[in-house]
C-alpha cells in the first residue's frame, strides 16, 4: 500500500533553515522579532504590526492576574494537585474549547461583534448601533462578551482602555464600536463589556480573525496559568487532593439496595 | 534563500531536512491489539473468544495483563477494583471534571481531564507505595504496619466473601494500599498495569459525579474552599 500523506499548509523542517507558511524561519524572523508575531503566521493570521504586537501585550497583561481562587486558576490547581505541572498545564486547555469562562470566550465574542457589525451601516452612528444591539439581544437572549460576574466594572477591561489610549489605539475601528454596544448593553441592560468583549475588539483591530482569536486567546493568561500550575505542582496541597468528607453535602439518590443485594 | 529551503519545482517537495534524509519506518508496531476484521487481543480473538467468555472488566484484566486471566486473578481483580473505585467530588480528579463543567466544558472534555487527574493520582498513588509494589517485584522485604487500619473492614469481608488469600490484610495501611496489593498478586505489577487498573477502577465512579453534574452553576460552586490566604512572608 502506498505511504498516505497529508497536506499541510504550515511547514517543513529544513537542516539549517524552516520554511513556514511559504517563509523562510530564521531569515523572516531576527534577533528583533516577537513570538506573537511568529504565533500569528503560524496560524495562518497575519503578520503583525509593532502596534499590534503591543496590543496583544496588552491584552495579555489584563489576564495576568493569578489569584487561585479565580475559577481557571482553581482548576489549574486542583489538576497540579498530585505534582505534575506539565500535566496540569495540558489538562486544563482540554477543556477550554467551548467553555463558558476562558480565553476561548474571546473568540466567540469577536464573531458576535463582526455579525453585529454586518448589521450596520456606519458604525459611528448611534441610532444604527442601537438599533442593532436590541435586536441581537432580542434574538439571542445575550451578546458574548459582555457581563461582568461580582462587579460592576471589569477591572481588566479599564486597564486596557487606559493603554489603548496612552497608545492611541482606543479609537480604532472595532473598538470604537465595542465601546458604542458597552454603554449601550450598560445602560439598557446592566451588562458591562468583559475583557473577552473588549480584548476581542482589538485583536479584530490587530486584523485577527475569530478562529485565530480563538487559539491565540489561549495564551493570554499563560502567565498566571503557569504560576498556578508551578505552585500548584510544587506545594501538592493534600487537601486539593482529598477533601474531608465533612465539606460534601451528598445530594443524590437516597441509600437503596441493589436487586442483587442479599441482605 | 538557503540552499536547504529551494521552492517546490515539478512535484519536489521542500526540503531536505532531518525528518527528509533519515530513513523512517512505514508501518506502525501493534504489540497487544491485532487489527483487521477479526481482531485479536494478546491473540485472543476478541469477537470470537473474549466476548462470548470474558466479561467486560475480565477482558480489561486481559488487556492489562497479557495472558486470559484464571478464575482466581478475576475474583482478586474484581475485588480490588471495587476497593480503589471510591473516588468522590472532594477527591482532584473528580473535583477537576466538576469544576471543568463549572466552567462549561464540553461534556467529553470533562470526562478527559478527570481521566487525565485519575493517572496523575494513578502515579502519586503508585510512588507511596513504592516499597509495598517491590516486595512483589523483588521479594518480600516490605516492613509490615505494626497495627492494621480499621478502614481494611471492606477488603476483610470481600477476602471472606470470595474466599481468597491475600497478603494484603498485613502488607495494606489503606483501602488504596489493599488495591495494590492485591493488583500486584493477580500479576500487575508493572507501573502503567497498576495505573491502568487503577484508572480503569476509578473511571466508572468519576463519570458518575460527572454525568450528575450540570454545566454552568459558578455561584453553587465552593469557589473559596479550601480558603488561599495570600502571604509574602518567607
Amino acid at each position: 500500500m502506498k505511504k498516505p500523506i497529508i497536506v499541510t499548509r504550515l511547514a517543513h523542517a529544513g537542516w539549517l533553515e524552516h520554511r513556514v507558511r511559504g517563509l523562510n524561519l530564521f531569515e523572516t524572523f531576527g534577533a528583533d522579532s516577537d513570538i506573537w508575531d511568529v504565533i500569528s503566521t503560524a496560524i495562518g493570521g497575519p503578520r503583525l504590526t509593532r502596534e499590534g504586537i503591543q496590543t496583544l501585550n496588552n491584552i495579555s497583561l489584563t489576564m495576568t492576574n493569578p489569584d487561585p481562587r479565580i475559577p481557571p486558576m482553581k482548576l489549574m490547581r486542583v489538576c497540579a494537585a498530585y505534582g505534575g505541572a506539565m500535566a496540569a498545564y495540558g489538562g486544563f486547555f482540554s477543556v477550554m474549547e467551548d467553555a463558558l469562562i476562558g480565553t476561548w470566550s474571546f473568540g466567540t465574542a469577536a464573531s458576535a461583534l463582526l455579525e453585529l457589525e454586518k448589521e450596520i451601516k456606519d458604525i459611528d452612528d448611534l441610532e444604527a448601533v442601537t438599533e442593532a444591539v436590541l435586536a441581537a439581544v432580542e434574538r439571542r437572549g445575550r451578546i458574548p462578551g459582555y457581563g461582568v460576574p461580582a462587579r460592576e466594572k471589569d477591572e481588566r477591561v479599564i486597564a486596557l482602555r487606559r493603554w489603548l489610549a496612552e497608545r492611541g489605539r482606543a479609537k480604532d475601528h472595532y473598538f470604537r464600536l465595542m465601546n458604542s454596544v458597552d454603554d449601550i448593553m450598560s445602560e439598557r441592560f446592566k451588562q458591562s463589556v468583559n475583557i473577552a468583549g473588549a480584548g476581542c475588539a482589538a485583536c479584530l483591530d490587530v486584523g485577527l480573525a475569530p478562529r485565530h482569536i480563538h487559539v491565540i486567546g489561549s495564551l493570554f493568561g499563560v502567565a498566571a496559568l503557569l504560576a498556578n500550575a508551578d505552585e500548584g505542582a510544587q506545594e501538592k496541597d493534600q487537601i486539593i487532593q482529598s477533601l474531608p468528607d465533612d465539606l460534601i453535602e451528598y445530594q443524590g439518590p437516597p441509600r437503596r439496595r441493589s436487586p442483587r443485594s442479599s441482605e | 534563500m538557503s540552499e536547504s529551503n529551494r521552492p517546490p519545482h515539478d512535484g519536489e517537495p521542500y526540503g531536505p531536512g532531518p525528518i527528509d534524509d533519515q530513513e523512517w519506518p512505514e508501518r506502525f508496531v501493534a504489540r497487544a491489539v491485532g487489527p483487521g476484521p477479526d481482531p485479536t487481543l494478546h491473540g485472543y480473538s476478541i469477537f470470537e473468544d473474549l466476548i462470548p467468555n470474558y466479561n467486560a472488566s475480565e477482558r480489561a484484566l486481559t488487556a492489562f495483563l497479557g495472558e486470559a486471566p484464571n478464575e482466581d486473578q478475576i475474583r482478586r481483580f474484581d475485588l480490588a477494583c471495587g476497593l480503589a473505585s471510591v473516588v468522590h467530588v472532594g477527591d482532584a480528579p473528580v473535583h477537576a471534571s466538576v469544576l471543568a463543567s463549572v466552567v462549561g466544558a464540553r461534556p467529553e472534555n470533562t470526562l478527559g481531564l478527570g481521566a487525565t487527574v485519575l493517572a496523575e493520582q494513578a502515579r502519586h498513588d503508585i510512588d507511596r507505595h513504592a516499597a509495598l509494589i517491590a516486595h512483589f517485584n523483588d521479594g518480600p522485604r516490605y516492613t509490615q504496619p505494626e497495627r492494621p487500619s480499621t478502614s481494611l473492614a471492606p477488603l476483610i469481608a470481600g477476602l471472606k466473601r470470595l474466599n481468597l488469600e491475600s497478603q494484603a490484610p498485613k502488607l495494606a495501611r489503606s483501602l488504596t494500599g489493599a488495591a495494590i496489593a492485591l493488583f500486584c498478586e493477580v500479576g500487575l505489577t508493572a507501573r502503567k498495569q497498576l495505573a491502568a487498573a487503577l484508572v480503569w477502577a476509578r473511571f466508572p465512579t468519576l463519570a458518575a459525579e460527572a454525568i450528575a453534574t450540570s454545566p454552568g452553576g459558578l455561584l453553587r460552586y465552593p469557589l473559596d474552599t479550601p480558603g488561599y490566604r495570600y502571604t509574602e512572608e518567607e
